[in-house]
């Protein structure tokens, strides 16, 4: 009776390369880092705070969760997917940009930076009548830097709200961009 | 890699690039008789400061014959705690003054005690409680922000079928300032009133004598020489025992916190 061989030793894992594994944590650390300076510069929504943290784990998730469907993508597709997310990049941070320098003041006191609103409390309207609702810094002056006296609640809540979402477009955007982009850029073959 | 390692390797990379202070020396001041001791004070404070007075005006107003009180209490416990203190101890002064200004307000409004009582004191609890974990309230607080709609909802209900009961708001506007200056007056003695442009303008447009405080009602006055939270442009009127008076503007911006503003007899 002939002996069994022993049996085969299943294959090893296969080893991500070095270079992509330190192009994926790249792409980790610039979701870390461009919402970081982004809130360092002043640019991170007034409300809620410490939004860039949250930014930076949920970006460097979105990274990590597209590396597989990416990868199984045709290279059209992710052609698509860069052009995509970079319009959508583009357009949310201009129009963030653009809502930031209207909508966001700071009180010059403590530096804090908080939301305007966009319809005026009665109260303004009697004062300010025809300059309501588009009130600036010598008129916040003249009401303590507080908001809710010349502007609804409403209002300013819709603005904090409208800031958060243009800001999260802007980052998912930038998630979805560099992993699409750290997929498409080809590895050079390491030596062996 | 899986999207649970990629959150852990960016909040590793968030904790490394903006590394926390160091745990303080405040461990000792993390307990329920530190909390009774500094609420002890309060309550002295409470029962004694103009300027708690000065606020309770504030928060009680009657407008077209409805009373109402706003349940945001603008004065600071940890505005009586002094510089050196630690946040412990200026959480639990803010802390311990709002439950006493709530508990004193209620209970000034003859609100049932099953209304409120309860939902009171889980709040002191559960805030002194995260205090001592080391986590103390900031000045936007989740926590106090449900409890105070919490309330303000179910006294609101009882009010609404019970007469001789003020309505509860919650409007805030204490200035988004966190600043203080010191007023002096020479010769001293002079009584010294403030009040926001904005609702000196409101006061005018509204055919109310904005010069005067009894019809103009946000004027506030610098108790003891000292005026806080303030941010902006301002009208001030001193007046000294002899009727002279001084009348002005004024602007505090960056910079301005803690100086000393000196009011000359004209």
């Amino acid at each position: 009776m002939a002996a069994t061989p022993p049996p085969t030793p299943p294959p090893p894992p296969p080893i991500t390369p070095l270079a992509v594994r330190l192009r994926w944590y790249g792409a980790l650390g610039v979701m870390v880092v461009v919402p970081a300076a982004a809130s360092a510069a002043g640019l991170a929504p007034p409300w809620p705070p410490g939004t860039w943290i949250a930014t930076a784990m949920i970006g460097a998730a979105i990274v990590a969760l597209l590396r597989a469907p990416l990868q199984r993508l045709p290279r059209i597709g992710s052609t698509r997917i860069i052009t995509m997310a970079g319009a959508v990049l583009v357009l949310a941070a201009a129009g963030y940009l653009y809502a930031s320098s209207v909508y966001v003041y700071q009180v010059p006191s403590t530096n804090a930076r908080l939301a305007k609103g966009f319809v005026c409390t009665p109260e303004a309207l009697l004062v300010y009548k025809n300059r309501c609702p588009q009130l600036g810094l010598d008129e916040l002056r003249e009401a303590e830097f507080e908001a809710e006296r010349l502007w609804t609640p409403a209002s300013t809540a819709i603005v904090r709200v409208g800031l958060d979402a243009l800001w999260a477009a802007t980052f998912i955007a930038l998630a979805v961009l560099t992993a699409a982009v750290v997929i498409r850029t080809p590895v050079a073959k390491e030596a062996a | 890699m899986s999207p649970l390692r990629a959150v852990v390797m960016s909040a590793a990379l968030v904790a490394l690039l903006f590394p926390t202070a160091p745990a303080s020396a405040s461990a000792a001041v993390r307990s329920w008789p530190e909390y009774f001791a500094v609420k002890t004070v309060m309550q002295r404070v409470s029962a004694t400061d103009p300027r708690v007075e000065g606020q309770r005006g504030e928060q009680e107003r009657h407008a077209g014959g409805i009373a109402s009180y706003d349940m945001v209490n603008c004065l600071r416990g940890a505005d009586y705690a002094g510089t050196e203190r630690t946040p412990e101890i200026k959480a639990y002064a803010d802390i311990a003054l709002d439950v006493i200004t709530w508990r004193n307000a209620f209970r000034r409004f003859a609100f049932p005690a099953v209304l409120w009582q309860k939902s009171l004191t889980g709040y002191e609890q559960s805030q002194v409680d995260r205090t001592i974990a080391g986590n103390p309230p900031g000045p936007e607080d989740a926590v106090t922000d449900r409890f105070q709609h919490a309330v303000v909802a179910r006294l609101n209900a009882y009010g609404a079928s019970h007469s001789g009961f003020p309505r509860l708001v919650l409007h805030g506007g204490c200035g988004a300032g966190e600043g203080s200056v010191l007023i002096a007056t020479v010769p001293v003695g002079a009584q010294v009133l403030f009040i926001p442009t904005f609702f000196y303008q409101l006061c005018k447009v509204q055919r109310q004598n904005a010069d005067d405080p009894g019809s103009c009602p946000r004027w506030r006055e610098a108790i003891e020489g000292k005026l806080q939270s303030v941010a902006g442009d301002y009208l001030y009127r001193a007046r000294w025992p002899d009727g002279s008076t001084r009348r002005g503007t004024l602007r505090f911006d960056m910079g301005d916190d803690g100086k000393t503003i000196t009011l000359r007899k004209p």
